[in-house]
């Protein structure tokens, strides 16, 4: 979840920076000790077969450390990336923090603007009007700083985020990270824009997929999932309204849509036609699903595994094909969207 | 036919260097550096992220380390093993004519 005004006004870029060179100084170390390695462990006078297979050890000890280093060093730019950031969002907390300060205004955790000025009294309606309007004005353009800030902060979150290299937290390797910009852009949209950029991917991604556009349902915050697929003509995709400002919410969708796509494989598959028609299956086949996933994913359907049924583990549930599939799509949406392309999703709902 | 040659005390250089390059390796998975960016942004998403990639990180060191010693070990041994070898060749040859120490 995106995190609220009340945290990030206590963030400090300080820490971050000396976090990067703490990591910087760790990979130096680490450096030496790899080209210590690579250029001591077979002696010269060392010759014969025994020789060959040390040198295989020795290459794959040397590789994987670089493997970790080039991750150390993605990791160590993202936090002076995001040191920069947050240099700024402390300015601007202080600046607008001063200002409301200054202008009698309070500013909540959750970023809301309220006016805490004695109440005045006036000779004349219109002035007492006029005096609203600047106060309502006032504590638009607080709002509008604190929204820029929330944008920063979302930059510089994903920036980290971002930079984590595969195969060491399996949230990231499943799930895929939003870009920085991306992040960015879609903490200054509004809910209701969020809402069309996704209606517009939800009918794009059907399409593609060869599917009528499903009923979107939108559910309460409290309802207890990020997303949902019924199947049926047309399906129906339910999504949690209160992870609308999470842009993971735009792996859900294509999760979800991908789940569409697998019962229509799977109905496509178990088509039947005569020589001369054509096969409904081909348009998935081009797209890379063969007859042996549609099959499985059959299989699974017909034994699904609910994690809210008794003896279902989460580990059942997530490691089953038609969620490790959906999963893989979902990621590949997040991992390669960028902010053009919710411009042009925002662009085409309009 | 095989050809080889192995000088033991280079092997054993050799070891050495390995050995410490390992040692030196450890405790350098930076989770404490993690940690200290983790608690300079509280709530956002990546903190958990960080304390995780942190956790791998030592792990990933350490397992490299490890395998440096192993790899050490093997090499230490391999130069042993031709040295013993090569006594054990000579005592073969009943002490080389004589000339190794406790032959004849």
């Amino acid at each position: 979840m995106p995190v609220g005004y009340g945290e990030v006004k206590s963030w400090r870029a300080a820490p971050l920076g000396q976090a990067g060179d703490g990591v910087r100084a760790d990979a130096k170390v680490l450096e030496e000790s790899r080209d210590q390695v690579e250029a001591q462990a077979i002696p010269a006078s060392w010759t014969g077969l025994a020789r060959y297979v040390a040198e295989f050890r020795r290459d794959a000890l040397v590789r994987s450390m670089t493997t970790h280093l080039e991750g150390k060093r993605q990791v160590q730019r993202a936090l002076y990336d995001a040191e920069t950031l947050v240099t700024d969002i402390e300015r601007l907390v202080a600046d607008v923090e001063g200002q409301a300060k200054a202008g009698q205004f309070e500013i909540g955790d959750d970023g809301s603007v309220t006016d805490v000025s004695e109440p005045r009294t006036f000779d004349s309606r219109w002035e007492a009007e006029e005096h609203a309007t600047v106060r309502r004005n006032q504590a638009q353009a607080l709002a509008d700083d604190v929204t820029a800030i929330l944008v920063r902060a979302a930059a510089a979150d994903a920036t980290i985020a971002d930079s984590i290299p595969s195969g060491h937290v399996q949230d990231v390797d499943e799930y895929g990270t939003a870009d920085p910009d991306v992040a960015a852009r879609w903490a200054q949209l509004s809910d209701t824009e969020r809402r069309a950029v996704i209606e517009q991917m939800i009918e794009e991604l059907s399409e593609d997929s060869g599917l009528e556009m499903p009923e979107i349902v939108w559910e309460d915050e409290s309802w207890g999932s990020n997303g949902s697929w019924s199947d049926g003509e047309p399906g129906t995709l339910r999504l949690n309204e209160g992870l609308l400002d999470d842009p993971r919410l735009l792996h859900t969708v294509a999760h979800e849509v991908r789940h569409g796509r697998q019962h229509e494989a799977v109905r496509d598959e178990n088509d039947w036609q005569f020589p001369w028609e054509s096969d409904p299956f081909d348009e998935h086949r081009d797209d890379g699903i063969t007859a042996d996933q549609a099959n499985s994913w059959e299989d699974n359907f017909e034994n699904y595994q609910d994690p809210d049924d008794p003896g279902v583990s989460y580990e059942d549930y997530f490691t089953q094909p038609v969620e490790d599939d959906a999963r893989d799509a979902g990621r590949e949406y997040l991992d390669g969207l960028t902010e053009a392309e919710i411009d042009r999703l925002l662009e085409e709902a309009r | 036919m095989t050809v080889f040659q192995v000088v033991p005390s280079d092997m054993t250089a050799a070891s050495h260097a390995v050995s410490a390059a390992g040692e030196g390796a450890r405790g350098h998975g930076s989770s404490s550096h993690l940690s200290t960016a983790g608690s300079a942004i509280p709530g956002a998403t990546s903190v958990g992220l960080l304390s995780d990639l942190g956790t791998s990180w030592d792990d990933e060191v350490d397992a490299w380390a490890d395998s440096a010693a192993s790899y050490a070990s093997s090499l230490a041994a391999a130069g042993e093993d031709a040295a013993g070898t090569d006594a054990g060749v000579g005592q073969g040859f009943n002490g080389l004519l004589g000339l190794l120490p406790g032959s004849g």
